[in-house]
């Protein structure tokens, strides 16, 4: 059902604007994504600071063209357009879920539709990143735009190929959300339409970081290895591939796409969801074996991964880690399960058309990227991104309702409360603990703060940034000249006898890795400004 | 795939590379933070010794307050109470021109204070050592050697976190917090 101008107006403005007007609410420099290490990566390919070598290239081995742009939104010096910015690109998840809920649930009230699409940034979880974090939420932008296709227009596979294609390149741990989601797609769309979709995927995951590293190689001037998706690859095998993906993609336009009209449900459909399962549960158990994930994160058992999705008993992560998690109490993920499990009973019926069965699988998909980084990595923060595809998730359930419209109206109004209070009990205003707390200005280092910091650091000097804290003092200092590097080194093998150390004050055990790398510290101080404290040493070589 | 007119598709391909080009060449990310002189280095290292320097007044170190300077490694960026220790060992510096100081006294707290165990912490000067168990807040008193340069140490037994304890959401250990330093002069 086309909406109205009105319909539109309402639904595409105001909340980008509602969310743009709270990332600036919650105050100066409050995103920890505007000022870790995505400042300094993006910063240092963009600016042209002596920084390529090394650690810090290999921060950039993964693409950073997003980290690039989160550079420029501070580069300006204005603490309230990131905020904005990201907080209005957040906002657009209420429109979209707003889209597919009218796509799945046309006889739901204008209203009822609205206010559930609203609940995908009201969570706690969700709300916390608006305005303040660059991946999670536009990744599931991403997803959500491909979610909308896949249910409008399934015949657009390329298009909803490349759509789950960005969601890793903007934030790599939203990939495991954009595999199943990709997976589901998969089983859902018809004939070509899967081509067209893979080879969607394929393009976008390639090139995207292929021409990320392309321009840092423009940078450094090293042609024989291209670092893609952290491997380091020959230039002829990453110009051998690009040369394939580009004929995959010719081909797969070449193709015919088929009308909506000729999509039938398909007899084998039932298989999906089964297949959806035993993909997420293969993943997870691979993930879990791989020993990528902090044990202090995961479910010791099977039991505490329900706990956790049920939110039940004490549902808090045990970790030491500082986040948001601890104070993260939501109740989206049980209601996400429970409408997969809905969703899984609902294939059954025979008489499902075939927007139906894409509106069952796009439900279970959603539940089961959560479950698989609930369960992989005991970290649900990692899964914000699907997450704000939840009230996508309960519309297209209750799109299949035979209820009358005022019980319907009731269970969505009752659901979005229950997704929503929770929030009303969480301060948002809240910085974590163990976080800095950058509310004093409104930029990380006042001007005479910075003029003292540059005096500091010699003319076409080396420095050394030591802790993740301190890698802000390059893009704030806004200094080129200096050769940044991460990891100790011995002044032997850079061929110096003196050098800048930068370190976090807060924890010095590890400082020891200069002293026995040959390096002796001349003069040390602590710089307490106003936000920020950097220790800072002069070194010389032994 | 929908049918695009060439004249839209190219309008669409200039306009990207030129918003490519203008991101990649043209935006300049920090313009005006360039090397500096000698001059400016010794401006540098000269501030760092004055913002050490202290009287007869009782320094603070909450955040925006100048005693945050006297913090040396160990602390955590100073929160509005003070500055809390982040690990076992930490140090505040500090100068008193040409004044010769004899005592240092430190108001400190235990992290955190309400229904906390009491935290073990050693205070020591060049001269003196204080060994106590912290619980709530307390001022302890060293004597310093009378040097214009000082700088007392603080070592603290690092606890569970508020967190661990169901005492609030911090997860910081348990440590303590230092809340002001008072020195005292000869003949002030």
């Amino acid at each position: 059902m086309p909406m109205s101008r009105r319909e539109k107006g309402v639904v595409w403005i105001i909340p980008p604007i509602l969310s743009a007007l709270l990332g600036m609410a919650v105050g100066p420099l409050s995103g920890f994504d505007l000022l870790n290490l995505r400042w300094m990566s993006g910063w240092v390919v963009l600016s042209g600071a002596d920084g390529l070598n090394g650690s810090v290239a290999a921060l950039l081995r993964t693409p950073w063209l997003h980290d690039g742009v989160i550079s420029l939104l501070l580069a300006p010096g204005y603490w309230w357009l990131g905020p904005a910015v990201l907080g209005a690109v957040h906002g657009l998840l209420v429109p979209l879920s707003y889209a597919c809920i009218r796509l799945c649930a046309p006889s739901l009230s204008r209203v009822g539709s609205a206010t559930l699409a609203g609940t995908s940034l009201l969570t706690p979880l969700t709300l916390m990143h608006v305005g303040r974090e660059t991946g999670h939420l536009v990744a599931g932008l991403f997803l959500a735009l491909a979610a909308r296709e896949f249910l409008a227009n399934p015949e657009h596979g390329a298009r909803i190929g490349l759509l789950v294609g960005l969601a890793p390149l903007v934030k790599v741990s939203a990939g495991l959300s954009a595999v199943i989601l990709g997976f589901a797609f998969l089983l859902g769309l018809r004939g070509r339409s899967r081509v067209q979709f893979v080879t969607g995927v394929a393009s976008v995951v390639w090139f995207g970081a292929f021409i990320s590293s392309l321009i840092l190689r423009l940078r450094i001037g090293k042609w024989s290895v291209i670092p893609v998706w952290g491997q380091l690859i020959s230039a002829e095998i990453a110009l051998g591939t690009s040369f394939l993906v580009l004929v995959l993609v010719g081909l797969a336009v070449g193709l015919p796409t088929i009308t909506s009209g000729k999509q039938r449900p398909s007899r084998l459909i039932w298989l999906s969801p089964l297949a959806l399962i035993v993909g997420t549960w293969t993943i997870a158990v691979w993930i879990r074996r791989a020993g990528v994930s902090d044990p202090r994160f995961l479910p010791p058992s099977f039991s505490d991964l329900i706990r956790q999705l049920f939110m039940l008993g004490n549902a808090r992560v045990p970790t030491v880690l500082s986040d948001w998690e601890v104070l993260y109490v939501d109740n989206s993920r049980m209601l996400l399960v429970l409408m997969s499990i809905f969703a899984v009973f609902l294939f059954l019926r025979p008489s499902a058309t075939h927007l139906q069965q894409r509106m069952l699988l796009l439900t279970v998909a959603i539940g089961a990227s959560v479950v698989l980084i609930q369960s992989a990595f005991g970290y649900v923060r990692y899964a914000s991104q699907s997450l704000a595809l939840v009230p996508i998730a309960i519309g297209c359930v209750i799109g299949f309702s035979d209820g009358r419209r005022l019980w319907r109206e009731i269970l969505v109004f009752s659901l979005s409360a229950i997704i929503i209070l929770p929030t009303f009990e969480t301060n948002i205003w809240f910085r974590a603990p163990g976080m800095k707390a950058y509310d004093q200005a409104s930029t990380l280092l006042l001007t005479e703060e910075e003029q003292l910091l540059n005096g500091l650091l010699p003319a076409e000097s080396t420095v050394f940034l030591f802790g993740s804290s301190v890698r802000s003092a390059a893009p704030a200092s806004g200094r080129t000249d200096i050769k940044w590097l991460l990891k100790p080194l011995y002044p032997e093998d850079l061929n110096l006898r003196t050098a800048t150390l930068l370190y976090d004050p807060a924890f010095t055990r590890d400082l020891d890795k200069f002293t026995t790398r040959h390096w002796r510290f001349e003069r040390c101080q602590t710089l307490r400004f106003e936000n920020v404290s950097y220790g800072w040493c002069a070194m010389k070589a032994v | 795939m929908a049918f695009v007119p060439a004249r839209k598709r190219f309008r669409v391909i200039v306009g990207t590379s030129l918003a490519a080009f203008t991101v990649l060449f043209v935006v300049d990310l920090r313009s005006g933070s360039s090397a500096p002189t000698a001059s400016d280095t010794l401006d540098s290292l000269n501030a760092l010794s004055s913002f050490l320097e202290v009287g007869n007044e009782t320094v603070l170190f909450a955040a925006g307050n100048a005693g945050r300077w006297l913090l040396q490694d160990g602390f955590y960026h100073p929160d509005d109470q003070g500055a809390l220790m982040s690990q076992d060992f930490a140090s505040i510096r500090f100068s008193t021109g040409n004044s010769e100081p004899v005592s240092a006294s430190l108001l400190l707290s235990a992290f955190p204070i309400d229904g906390s165990p009491s935290v073990g912490v050693t205070l020591s000067s060049s001269i003196d050592d204080l060994d106590l168990e912290v619980a709530g807040v307390e001022l302890l008193t060293v004597a310093l050697d009378g040097s214009s340069a000082q700088e007392l140490t603080l070592t603290c037994r690092v606890g569970e976190s508020q967190f661990d304890l169901d005492l609030g959401p911090d997860l910081r250990p348990q440590c303590l917090r230092v809340l002001e330093l008072t020195v005292s002069l000869e003949g002030k």
